[in-house]
């Protein structure tokens, strides 16, 4: 559906002239991080880094929210192994774990990557300690969990963490709170579900369901 | 720009180089500002580095991606398209390993471009980076069988690819 609203578009727009200095600013400062030997200049690096992959992070999410409300974004279906979208997530998130699987569903390899890496991140940010992928048959569709050893969530909010800029009382202030907002429009496009299992001081499980290929 | 007497036919260059190694003789070359490209291609493809072609006409993309395939041990020939690189490179484009190719180019699109540089060099693997969400970049990479990745890409999956083609290459 597109949106009345001229913003999203005009993000969608920009999106890629955006991220193009963005591309070189993060590989100059990976490039300078090799030239940078005092231990004062490297904590500044460090810092600055740090800095810019953030906003990086939240660019993108900006620009990937504003092009789904635009309905920029179409997903190419395919057979996707899950094992390779969870070998991918590894090698992003080396804290994570994954069982290995053998399950293959229907689905965009790349826009379910980016559901994976949203609710990975957003268990990392919030003290989820380390998240763990395993994946499960479940009539004609695939389950794949994601759980985490994090603060839990009350059953009232469960829903509500999905809402943009929504942030839980106590919770971390790193980011916009678009992460979560994102993934479920994600699954929403292309027809799979995703939810939340969670209570109090138990952890959180974010279940995606994908039809099984 | 060519004329002889300041590139390495300049016996000050070629002494200087030849004390200090094929680094220094390129790098000597170069300096001297007055030789042709394929020549110093030719110097630095004798130190067994894999020969990466870049096209980005964004001057920053293009100089920060340089650095650091150039960190990782790649030799580079950098063109903004297909002609740049072709002028550049001359008949050494066919010892290139990997093309690395911005989607988006003033002249076409990337993925096209790879195409016909992939004539030249044939055993060479693509790489396709896009800051384009659109799946227009990410559709035409991958009927081409290229590796497609959207900007900015982190250094390290950058790497990562570059590590796997190697091993395949060999």
């Amino acid at each position: 559906m597109e949106s009345e609203s001229p913003a999203p578009r005009f993000l969608a727009a920009i999106g890629h002239d955006l991220r193009q200095p963005l591309h070189a600013l993060l590989l100059y400062l990976s490039a300078l991080d090799r030239r940078v030997h005092d231990a004062e200049a490297r904590d500044v690096l460090s810092k600055a880094d740090r800095a810019a992959q953030s906003l990086a992070g939240m660019i993108e999410g900006i620009v990937q929210l504003a092009r789904l409300d635009a309905g920029k974004v179409e997903p190419d279906i395919e057979r996707v192994s899950l094992q390779s979208v969870f070998d991918g997530i590894l090698a992003k998130a080396p804290e994570s774990r994954a069982d290995a699987t053998s399950l293959y569903v229907h689905s965009d390899p790349m826009l379910l990557d980016t559901i994976m890496q949203q609710i990975v991140a957003n268990a990392v940010a919030h003290g989820g300690g380390a998240p763990h992928l395993s994946a499960n048959e479940r009539g004609d569709a695939v389950e794949i969990i994601m759980r985490d050893t994090g603060p839990g969530i009350a059953a009232a909010d469960h829903e509500r963490i999905f809402t943009e800029f929504v942030r839980l009382d106590g919770a971390s202030h790193n980011g916009l709170g678009i992460g979560l907002t994102i993934a479920r429009k994600l699954a929403t496009l292309m027809k799979h579900e995703i939810e939340v299992e969670s209570v109090p001081g138990g952890g959180a499980a974010f279940i995606i369901r994908a039809p099984r290929a | 720009m060519h004329e002889q007497g300041r590139g390495l036919n300049s016996p000050k260059v070629v002494h200087e180089a030849l004390g200090s190694g094929l680094d220094h003789l390129a790098y000597a070359a170069r300096s001297a500002d007055s030789y042709p490209c394929s020549v110093i291609i030719c110097i630095r493809m004798m130190d067994q580095r894999p020969l990466i072609l870049l096209l980005e006409d964004d001057q920053a993309s293009a100089e920060a991606m340089k650095l650091v395939l150039r960190d990782w041990g790649a030799n580079v020939v950098h063109g903004a398209d297909v002609d740049d690189i072709v002028s550049s490179a001359g008949t050494h484009a066919a010892a290139a390993a990997m093309i690395i190719t911005d989607f988006h180019l003033s002249k076409g699109n990337g993925v096209s471009a790879a195409q016909q540089l992939s004539k030249r060099a044939p055993r060479a693997r693509v790489l396709v980076l896009s800051g384009s969400l659109s799946n227009d970049a990410q559709s035409a990479a991958k009927g081409a069988g290229f590796t497609f990745m959207r900007k900015p890409a982190p250094r390290r999956d950058i790497i990562s690819w570059l590590e796997q083609q190697r091993e395949l290459v060999g």
